[in-house]
């Protein structure tokens, strides 16, 4: 009782006014901090997962996935062969847990998608690095659930614990991190007409260059034949599943396209279909288990006609290597699925 | 936990919060808890080498206070200061004496088989002991009575906003406030804020930013033209100061918004017009320091004039091994010994010259040249100070001297880190800085912003905090720590 007196004393000491001037400079405060978060832009690479948000007709087919969904399928040519509306949300090196939660973002701010395509790269990627994690979260709406579910589960995985606190800082508030670029000058390409090109194109990204002008390539066609298999990342594998469950919850029908890279050994560490190949492989009962198809393009380099031309560079096609990809992908569904918009 | 991490962002609104609902008699158990949880963040297991050093301070402290026999006395005095220059020797100079003796004897083809330690320097192990040796000093002196209250005691060493890189208090100054009942002071918390908002500013926007330059250049100095390492250098004067007194402004800053007042440690040292005045206006709770428990024991300015350039050698040369194990702080103690001897040996030398060339010496122009050549003169010390070895230290000299100035116009400054926005942006900042503190030396800005009206004042807060945001340099996991904590 005593001890409770004492509290009401010394709070009385410190005089209401002090709380309600203290409560009214924090929320100017987090104000402050708020237009900050827009002023700042980060990473253009994150303007992928703010096609999240933008107005767009319903969306029939979803393409999710890294920077070969975005190179690789050309939303307007699928659209006219399969007469639906398509849509690319891809974001560089993306993995399997970052599609997982875009797909979630996307089903609470749009329609259902009838189809979600994966591009399988996803599958490959090593989850999660704080730079992939960036570049989908930080075109997120500031406190979406999704983005704090997703911050939390990277925040529980990571070493040193003493970060975590850092960490949620600069996923909530990502000018923590991208504010010295207003000094430095970082923000080379400009960001509106990155911006624009991606609203015109519906996210897809065609590459005019061609960087394997002078470089001596033998395509390997045998080793797409490869029917070895191989191991999946345990979080890969979590978030696999929990993708595949969102898809069933949400009545979409989920397809895995491996779109074609380059073999060279002189990239190997980068451009391996052969490890992809064998992901798919190893997946196949499951995929068959539930209902998901699976085309993998690199084990059809002679179907598609695809030349050192249509590559960008050994892991990405060009505009043309785009209309192909589109074009044979858009075949096969038709083959396979019974489309009705 | 450093200031300028998150973590003290979360920290000190808790402890403040929870050290205003408490009733007053819990608050000095609160404070001590709190200032062991704010130095475990460094590392747990040197938490217990400042226990054992106030353990045996405090007991030291109530044997001295507790006999008139001074013989006695004197073994309780040596006890403490053996137990705290011991920790202090073997966790800091240990190594370095070692490799010195070792580096030594190889002149002279005998190899000396002495262990070394790999562990790392304890944080702030040089201000809280010292804080320790005042205490007992100052017992033995009769000048303060012994401490009984023992959480007071632990408290007066480890008091978190002092810990780790000072105001060094004295005893006689931080323990009675811990006796007293502090209510919550509105006034003292606006300006508690305030000062954490410009060390902060300090620190993040023109320190760390500079840091970027000074380490490109200074970390492989071979590789630099002579002008740029004078832009290094001359950057780095500022750096050390901004980071420095950056860090005493947050102290003080947290201290008073908790209702304790802290000594001030710098008062624009670089304005000063003569190295003996430098030293009174920078770290001044350090030069306070060892003038009452070094110089005066070794009889200060008594004696001949030969006597007294010997005491301040000795002093200057120990306040350099103070700030670091290595011989290039010595070597930088020793330059600003030279320094104040030379002026005090040639005083009657220059004021025979002022009186011939008729120069008046309140004169604008006297004073600033008087500042020039100070502030040229502590340059050159920062040079051995920053450099990372006595190799390093002769090839910036040489590159120094063998300058030339095309670099400024063919951008190789906007080559070391830091580009031309970046360099243009933090010199304005330390424009301000400048004319702020210069102001401040003859009206209190504190004083000034709080008495406007509240949306002014409300104005300059958030100028500030956008500045710092914009404008800082943080975001990485690991904050910058302040480079006197090394020390």
């Amino acid at each position: 009782m005593m001890l409770a007196g004492l509290y009401i004393f010394n709070f009385r000491q410190m005089k209401k006014i002090f709380f309600i001037k203290a409560i009214i400079f924090s929320v100017l405060l987090l104000g402050v901090l708020l237009i900050l978060n827009t002023a700042i832009k980060g990473e253009i690479d994150s303007y992928h997962s703010k096609l999240i948000y933008t107005e767009k007709d319903d969306v029939d087919l979803l393409f999710l996935g890294s920077s070969r969904a975005y190179h690789s399928f050309d939303p307007y040519l699928i659209d006219d062969k399969l007469k639906l509306n398509s849509y690319v949300i891809g974001t560089p090196a993306q993995a399997m847990g970052e599609t997982y939660y875009v797909l979630k973002e996307f089903i609470k701010n749009n329609t259902t998608p009838k189809y979600v395509v994966l591009e399988a790269f996803s599958l490959r990627t090593i989850i999660s690095k704080d730079v992939t994690l960036h570049r989908v979260l930080d075109g997120m709406h500031p406190f979406s659930l999704t983005k704090i579910e997703a911050i939390k589960f990277y925040a529980d995985s990571i070493v040193p614990k003493r970060n975590k606190l850092k960490l949620y800082m600069r996923y909530l508030f990502p000018f923590y991190i991208y504010h010295n670029k207003l000094l430095q000058k970082k923000i080379k390409k400009e960001p509106d007409v990155y911006w624009n090109s991606l609203l015109s194109h519906k996210g897809h990204t065609p590459s005019k260059q061609q960087k394997l002008k002078n470089k001596n390539i033998v395509f390997d066609y045998s080793i797409a034949q490869e029917e070895e298999k191989t191991y999946l990342y345990k979080k890969t594998w979590g978030f696999l599943k929990r993708f595949i469950q969102l898809c069933n919850d949400n009545n979409i029908q989920l397809i895995v396209v491996a779109t074609p890279y380059i073999n060279s050994k002189v990239e190997e560490k980068f451009s391996n279909p052969r490890d992809l190949s064998k992901t798919l492989n190893s997946l196949e009962y499951y995929f068959k288990k539930n209902n998901v198809k699976v085309l993998d393009l690199n084990k059809n380099y002679k179907e598609l006609s695809i030349k050192k031309e249509d590559f960008l560079d050994f892991v990405h096609v060009n505009w043309q290597g785009a209309e192909k990809v589109s074009r044979i992908f858009s075949e096969w569904v038709i083959d396979n699925y019974d489309i009705k918009k | 936990m450093i200031f300028n991490s998150l973590e003290f962002l979360l920290f000190f609104p808790i402890i403040f919060i929870i050290y205003y609902s408490i009733p007053f008699k819990a608050r000095n158990l609160f404070l001590l808890v709190s200032s062991y949880y704010f130095y475990s963040c460094w590392d747990v297991s040197y938490v217990g080498l400042m226990l054992i050093s106030t353990v045996i301070t405090y007991f030291s402290g109530i044997l001295i206070g507790g006999t008139l026999n001074v013989n006695k006395k004197k073994i309780y005095l040596v006890i403490s200061l053996v137990a705290n220059i011991g920790i202090l020797f073997y966790f800091k100079y240990y190594n370095f004496l070692s490799y010195s003796f070792q580096y030594i004897f190889s002149w002279i083809d005998i190899e000396l088989a002495i262990p070394n330690h790999d562990f790392i320097l304890p944080v702030g192990i040089s201000f809280y002991t010292f804080q320790a040796l005042s205490y007992s000093i100052d017992m033995y002196n009769n000048k303060i009575p012994p401490e009984n209250n023992f959480i007071r005691y632990a408290l007066f060493v480890s008091f978190f906003p002092q810990l780790v890189a000072g105001p060094i208090e004295k005893s006689k100054d931080l323990l009675p406030q811990f006796k007293k009942k502090i209510a919550f002071s509105y006034d003292m918390f606006k300006s508690g804020m305030l000062l954490i908002l410009w060390g902060l500013f300090k620190k993040l926007v023109i320190a760390d930013r500079l840091a970027i330059f000074v380490d490109d250049v200074y970390d492989n100095p071979s590789e630099g033209n002579g002008l740029i390492l004078i832009v290094a250098t001359l950057f780095y004067s500022i750096q050390i100061y901004c980071d420095f007194s950056g860090y005493t402004d947050i102290a003080i800053g947290v201290a008073r918004a908790l209702g304790f007042k802290l000594s001030k440690n710098f008062d624009t040292p670089y304005f000063s017009k003569n190295i003996p005045e430098f030293w009174r206006r920078w770290h001044i709770t350090l030069g306070a320091w060892f003038k009452e428990y070094v110089y005066f024991p070794l009889g200060g300015n008594r004696g001949s004039r030969l006597n007294m350039y010997k005491n301040l050698f000795i002093v200057f040369a120990v306040s350099g091994l103070w700030h670091g194990a290595s011989w290039n702080f010595v070597l930088w103690g020793i330059w600003h010994g030279m320094y104040v001897v030379l002026y005090l040996g040639t005083k009657k030398w220059r004021d025979r010259l002022v009186v011939f060339l008729r120069i008046d010496r309140n004169s604008y122009g006297h004073k600033i040249t008087q500042i020039a050549v100070t502030y040229f003169l502590v340059c050159i010390g920062w040079v051995f100070f920053r450099a990372k070895t006595f190799v390093d230290t002769k090839i910036i000299f040489e590159k120094i001297i063998d300058t030339t100035i095309w670099p400024l116009f063919s951008g190789e400054l906007f080559k070391h880190g830091l580009n031309d926005y970046e360099v243009f942006n933090t010199i304005l900042m330390i424009l301000i800085m400048i004319g702020l503190e210069h102001i401040n030396r003859t009206k209190s800005v504190v004083s000034i912003i709080n008495k406007q009206a509240i949306i002014y004042r409300w104005s300059v807060y958030f100028a500030v905090i956008i500045t710092i945001l914009l404008f800082g340099v943080y975001g990485d996991y690991d904050a910058s720590r302040f480079i006197y904590f090394q020390f």
